[in-house]
């Protein structure tokens, strides 16, 4: 492929482009599908394309082709040079990122045992999965488990030329439980870079132990409370705020939440958050970001103070700050835009049993996040795997049950950081206990 | 190609009851993506591949490759028979197709005025217009990006029951979305437009006057009230019960759902639902709409469909498959992304049908409550059958008329609430919410809509 891909450069620049990008997947992923308790389907899937970034005058251009022959490789690299000419100059672009002479060495990001893994292990999996969510619990599970290696390569004209192998393992199971007429449902999920972590007995049991816990659901009344985000919910929150308030680009939008606050205090001095993409085996590791930086290490939040910005190289060049390498692309013909690769958050001194023994009437969340809605600070959630808390302990699941607020006062109102940390292949997590969130009730 | 294609199936003998088939998929489109006044991209993509099913002692293979090449595709088949055959010795419930039913046809798309032949720049004109006309209403209109989107596809379905069937599809789409900030207050709201129809469409979508509407709403919301919270009687506009009829009940009356008991309305057929006053239909037969196709991915000829009838519940979407297990007539709704997914039951046009009451009528039979307008995403659980919208904004009722404006106004509680509840329907039916639905990690094009509707002691909540 290389000479394919040096050959895409000359003929974009030959064409006319100032600069040329070329981001190719090769790959493969096997999935396999089950539903009412039994496999149904097994799929095996192609993850191939390549994608074209061509910048004439400041003007960008993309095209993209499933196809990765030398014909079609031509065609897309003519038809993006084409409209990087026809699109109008955006001035603030300055730059494709590169060269770079050191790349960090990042361990376990492809495993033999996940590549050579034989199609029957993948159903054997799925079937233990299966298996231990019906041992014990009555419940109806469907779900898929899926095996993923791809190679992503990406050379641009300035003179990066790398590539990387990546694969995984991923298994999700939803349970749903039904007694008379009252129906609960929950999941469980895994993704790991080694298949010796990978643990489908506990998908299955969790998602069923789940489901079942929610039986016997009830409406509560409108109110003021505090709420409890376990680790999963405190992981998936505090990683979307951070997502959208200290993205690079957004700060250029003008809509990012901490626009302006770098240095200020955004939540308590508990609350330290890095992004880790050298993380070894992490799901979300990787030696360089979409546009072919070396990854590093980057503090978001420390002792509750906004300490950076995370960016690609147009943001770090409108910004005047360093490029973090956050580049991340939706697909092959998207515009790489900043995005974090798995955040590790500190933990506290606080502990789960504590923050609920302690809570009059609350409510404790399993695995939901408080996201802000896109682009907005504020928070409104449905409640589906929550719980009543009531004279320190749980009394019963929610339903019809909204919680809301906005990230300012979340954050602001943080009083409790666990000590026990969850480490979902390289993302780590505390659990954490909100003063006062909006509860919104059917009763 | 298509012969070469059926040759291949042609080539394998497949045992009674086996089953396989070949679709062969060429897509391409441009787009272009115009943010805070800067030109954000300008896109060119193009798919070429194939995707084979086998179904096999009752267990279900697929197999994608990229490419047209015939030596390939064999091979792809014969992966796919070796896949589903292993699949065959772990599964329970076993896979069936219809023992006879083809279909042979050609649907060739024929544009008024070819979307494929707008020059580039034209196209940049009418985004860059739109973009501006929202950024420029008010310098609190602090983000703003504007898309336009088109797509062309021809897809060519043969199987071993004798299918052989050439689909064309086309669709144009137009977006602006705009974010209004004031200190620490910031609104989020967008329009959008969706058609199979041609570029026609978009010389007739006034974007000035759509980017004026659109800045003014971003505006006006930053000042609006907290929504109130907890259960009160809702008036919902189009796109709210576009959505709502969508996600909240179509996605239920999936067949493909209701097999694998997650959904509310497994054994529901013939019940009553809801109000009578509730009709409910999925038609991909209107000309013109995001989920308007004539052949669906398996080649079956779609039609439309009746789901509920005066507030009962006739009719499920189909596949082949599910049509099979259920001894009904397939109804061609199975529906795939692309060449690299299997086809499963999806929806296209789904609505609520008119009523026969006023807007004003609609306030007045409500009296005291919220209205909930354009709205801005959710999502359901099934299997529960709990559902959850949120608008980009709304307004007080009081005394039977439109009050004060509300920000940030979400719903909430049980499907069948809504139809059980609903106490007026709107005489206006409008395809307001044009979107893509996302289902087994594929996204489709689809249209929903409806009149609006007057709805008892529905729970209300928002930041």
């Amino acid at each position: 492929m290389s000479e394919l891909f040096h050959k895409a450069i000359r003929l974009g620049l030959k064409k006319g482009a100032d600069q040329l990008e070329i981001f190719a997947l090769e790959g493969y992923t096997d999935v396999v599908q089950f539903e009412k308790n039994a496999i149904f389907a097994s799929e095996s899937k192609t993850i191939t394309g390549i994608g074209i970034r061509a910048y004439s005058n400041k003007g960008l251009g993309i095209a993209t082709s499933s196809m990765m022959d030398k014909e079609s490789v031509k065609e897309i690299v003519e038809m993006a040079v084409k409209l990087s000419k026809l699109s109008p100059s955006d001035d603030l672009f300055e730059s494709l990122p590169g060269p770079f002479t050191k790349y960090p060495k990042v361990e376990g990001l492809n495993d033999k045992g996940i590549c050579e893994l034989p199609a029957e292990s993948l159903t054997e999996m799925t079937i233990e999965a299966i298996d231990n969510a019906l041992e014990k619990q009555k419940v109806i599970v469907s779900g898929n488990f899926k095996r993923v290696a791809v190679t992503e390569t990406i050379y641009n004209s300035l003179g990066v030329e790398v590539s990387q192998n990546l694969s995984s393992l991923t298994g999700v199971l939803f349970a749903k439980a039904e007694v008379n007429s009252d129906i609960a449902t929950s999941w469980d999920y895994q993704k790991v870079r080694k298949k010796e972590e990978f643990d489908p007995a506990r998908i299955g049991r969790v998602a069923a132990k789940n489901a079942v816990s929610l039986l016997g659901s009830k409406k509560v009344k409108s109110q003021e409370i505090p709420v409890i985000l376990d680790n999963r919910s405190t992981l998936d929150t505090i990683s979307s705020i951070v997502a959208a308030g200290l993205d690079a680009y957004e700060v250029i939008l003008g809509t990012a939440f901490f626009k302006d606050r770098l240095g200020e205090q955004v939540t308590i001095d508990k609350i330290t958050v890095k992004d880790n993409p050298l993380y070894p085996r992490g799901v979300g590791s990787a030696r360089f970001d979409d546009e072919g930086v070396p990854h590093k290490e980057l503090v978001l939040i420390e002792k509750g103070i906004a300490k950076a910005y995370f960016s690609n190289s147009y943001c770090a060049n409108v910004l005047g700050m360093e490029n973090t390498a956050h580049a991340q692309k939706n697909s092959l013909g998207s515009k790489p835009h900043p995005d974090l690769t798995q955040i590790q958050i500190e933990p506290g001194d606080s502990s789960v049993d504590e923050m609920i023994s302690e809570t009059k009437k609350g409510i404790y969340l399993k695995d939901s996040a408080l996201e802000p809605s896109a682009g907005s600070p504020n928070i409104s959630v449905l409640i589906d795997q929550g719980f009543l808390i009531k004279d320190g302990e749980i009394s019963h699941p929610l339903k019809e049950t909204m919680v809301g607020t906005n990230i300012f006062e979340l954050l602001n109102n943080i009083i409790a950081v666990s000590k026990e940390l969850i480490n979902e292949s390289g993302s780590i997590s505390p659990a954490i206990k909100i003063e006062k969130a909006t509860i919104a009730g059917g009763k | 190609m298509i012969d070469k294609v059926q040759h291949i199936l042609e080539k394998v003998d497949f045992k009674k009851g086996d089953f396989a088939d070949i679709r062969v998929q060429k897509g391409y489109g441009t787009s272009i993506t115009i943010q805070n006044g800067r030109p954000e991209q300008i896109n060119f993509d193009k798919d070429m591949g194939v995707g084979i099913r086998a179904l096999i002692n009752g267990g279900w293979g697929f197999v994608s490759m990229v490419g047209f090449d015939v030596i390939e595709i064999e091979k792809a088949l014969k992966k796919a028979i070796k896949i589903a055959e292993t699949t065959a010795k772990k599964i329970e419930n076993k896979g069936v197709m219809p023992e006879e039913y083809s279909v042979q046809g050609t649907y060739e798309v024929k544009f008024k005025i070819d979307p494929r032949n707008i020059a580039i720049e034209d196209k940049y004109t009418l985004v860059e217009e739109f973009e501006k006309t929202t950024r420029t209403y008010s310098d609190k209109i602090v983000s703003t990006n504007a898309s336009l989107k088109n797509w062309f596809q021809k897809e060519l379905i043969v199987n071993t029951l004798g299918t052989k069937v050439i689909n064309e599809y086309g669709n144009l789409n137009i977006l602006c979305m705009a974010t209004s900030r004031e200190g620490d207050i910031m609104q989020n709201v967008y329009t959008s437009e969706g058609t199979t129809n041609g570029w026609e469409e978009m010389e007739k979508y006034d974007v000035v006057n759509k980017g004026v509407e659109l800045g003014e709403r971003a505006v006006k919301l930053l000042k609006a009230q907290k929504p109130p919270s907890g259960k009160m009687d809702i008036v919902m506009d189009p796109s709210l019960v576009g959505v709502y009829v969508h996600e909240s009940f179509g996605h239920a009356e999936e067949a493909d759902s209701i097999l694998a008991k997650d959904s509310i309305l497994e054994g529901l057929m013939g019940s009553q639902l809801g109000s009578n006053l509730i009709n409910i239909y999925d038609d991909p037969t209107i000309p013109g709409l995001r989920g308007s196709y004539c052949y669906d991915s398996e080649g079956t000829k779609t039609i439309k469909r009746q789901l509920v009838k005066e507030g009962t519940q006739v009719g499920y979407l189909h596949s082949l498959e599910t049509a099979t297990k259920m001894g009904e007539e397939p109804n061609g709704a199975a529906r795939a992304m692309n060449f690299n997914h299997r086809p499963v039951v999806r929806m296209g046009n789904t609505y609520i049908d008119s009523g026969d009451l006023t807007f004003e009528e609609l306030l007045e039979l409500v009296n005291n409550g919220v209205y909930l307008e354009n709205s801005y995403g959710g999502y359901v659980d099934t299997a529960k059958g709990e559902f959850y919208f949120s608008a980009q904004g709304g307004y007080l009722i009081r005394n039977g008329k439109l009050a004060e404006p509300i920000q940030n106004v979400s719903m909430s509680g049980l499907c069948l609430e809504v139809l059980e509840r609903t106490v007026g329907v709107g005489k206006n039916l409008q395809f307001a919410f044009p979107g893509s639905c996302g289902k087994s990690a594929q996204w489709v094009p689809v249209h929903a809509g409806g009149p609006a509707l007057a709805v008892r002691q529905i729970v209300v909540g928002g930041q």
